[in-house]
């Protein structure tokens, strides 16, 4: 079976006590020792327009109760302030990533997640890691 | 400012053919124009469970609406089987399986805060009581409205604030949208109790009504055996 790592670094030295803090995990599916063995590639969007309620993990697509996860990322030059909204279900918002931020987040099957571009000339991308 | 940068890295070796490496880096920033560096942090911290109850990690009540805060969550439990279910609010999220983190953005939506006035009206003779929230004003001499509102002001209440709104009334705020009490109105509520051997009287009504938040990051752990969360916000004021 596959062995994918995520691996996340929160650094900075600007905080009492600060430094480095890193996190690693090998993607497993749902109680398992076994390795994620599906994904679906990242994908990279240009919108020319600012469009609402892009599909990014469509739930109907995916068996529930798994350990999925999404990486999202607003790819968008850091020259503007437009942001992806990413939002859970019907429009329960999660939050904002500005252009470099990105977010990597469980997904079980039972809720759609979307994103949508508050302007226009977004670039974003995304990928899935799941269990089928 | 603090400069704080967050870094992924994905990889793999087998998962596909080609494998896969991908590397990306951020610099939290704060929203809007300045894109400033984010400045502030809850810490990390643990949180450690032993029922299978949902609970409520944090309270979007708590930070701003609409910055660019980043949640950081990780279950350190070493039982492959052993999950958090990561909710915002009402919605499934999805499971955090031993070992496995998050890190994501958060926009901590408020609720709506319930809100009511007291007018208070006449004389308030010695040993006149207003009992709220648990506080309980007891007047030690005959107090005129004004008074009597400077008393309910001073009192602490542990789920409300309370201003001074004129010199007959006082404005009770919920410190918490997911309080969804409704105070009972009029002269005579049964949750602002006024007792009184003189004519005063103080009459609720209420001006905002409650709407709960549907934005708290909340986990239910799959086991009722211990087990604990790490986790951490990045936020900005």
């Amino acid at each position: 079976m596959p062995t994918t790592t995520a691996t996340l670094t929160l650094n900075t030295s600007e905080f009492s006590g600060g430094g480095s803090i890193s996190k690693s995990t090998t993607l497993r599916k749902a109680g398992t020792a076994t390795g994620i063995d599906q994904f679906t590639g990242v994908s990279r969007v240009y919108q020319a327009t600012a469009a609402n309620d892009i599909s990014v993990v469509a739930a109907g697509s995916y068996a529930d109760a798994q350990a999925g996860k999404v990486y999202i990322k607003n790819s968008t030059p850091d020259t503007n302030t437009a942001y992806l909204l990413v939002e859970m279900a019907s429009n329960v918002i999660l939050g904002r990533l500005y252009p470099g931020d990105w977010m990597f987040l469980p997904t079980d099957g039972t809720t759609d997640i979307k994103v949508s571009t508050s302007a226009a000339n977004m670039y974003y991308e995304f990928g899935v890691f799941h269990e089928g | 400012m603090a400069t704080v940068s967050a870094s992924l890295a994905l990889s793999s070796a087998d998962l596909t053919s080609n494998g896969l490496v991908l590397n990306t880096t951020t610099n939290l920033k704060k929203a809007g124009l300045a894109r400033t560096n984010l400045d502030n942090t809850t810490g990390i911290a643990r949180k450690s469970t032993t029922s299978t109850d949902q609970y409520t990690i944090f309270h979007a009540d708590e930070f701003t609406a609409d910055k660019a805060h980043k949640v950081y969550l990780k279950n350190t439990s070493r039982v492959a089987s052993e999950f958090f279910t990561v909710s915002l609010d009402d919605e499934v999220m999805g499971r955090l399986y031993a070992g496995d983190f998050a890190f994501f953005p958060w926009s901590a939506t408020d609720g709506v805060k319930a809100a009511f006035t007291v007018t208070f009206a006449n004389t308030w003779a010695e040993n006149d009581t207003a009992v709220f929230d648990g506080v309980t004003i007891t007047l030690g001499s005959t107090e005129t409205t004004a008074a009597m509102v400077d008393l309910v002001v001073a009192a602490k209440y542990p789920n409300f604030t309370v201003v001074e709104t004129s010199a007959s009334v006082a404005t009770f705020t919920a410190k918490d949208s997911n309080d969804l009490s409704l105070i009972e109105e009029g002269a005579a509520s049964d949750d602002y109790v006024v007792t009184t051997a003189g004519n005063g009287t103080g009459t609720v009504a209420r001006t905002v009504a409650p709407v709960a938040s549907a934005n708290d990051i909340k986990i239910t752990p799959s086991v009722a055996t211990t087990m604990t969360l790490e986790h951490a916000v990045l936020y900005e004021l």
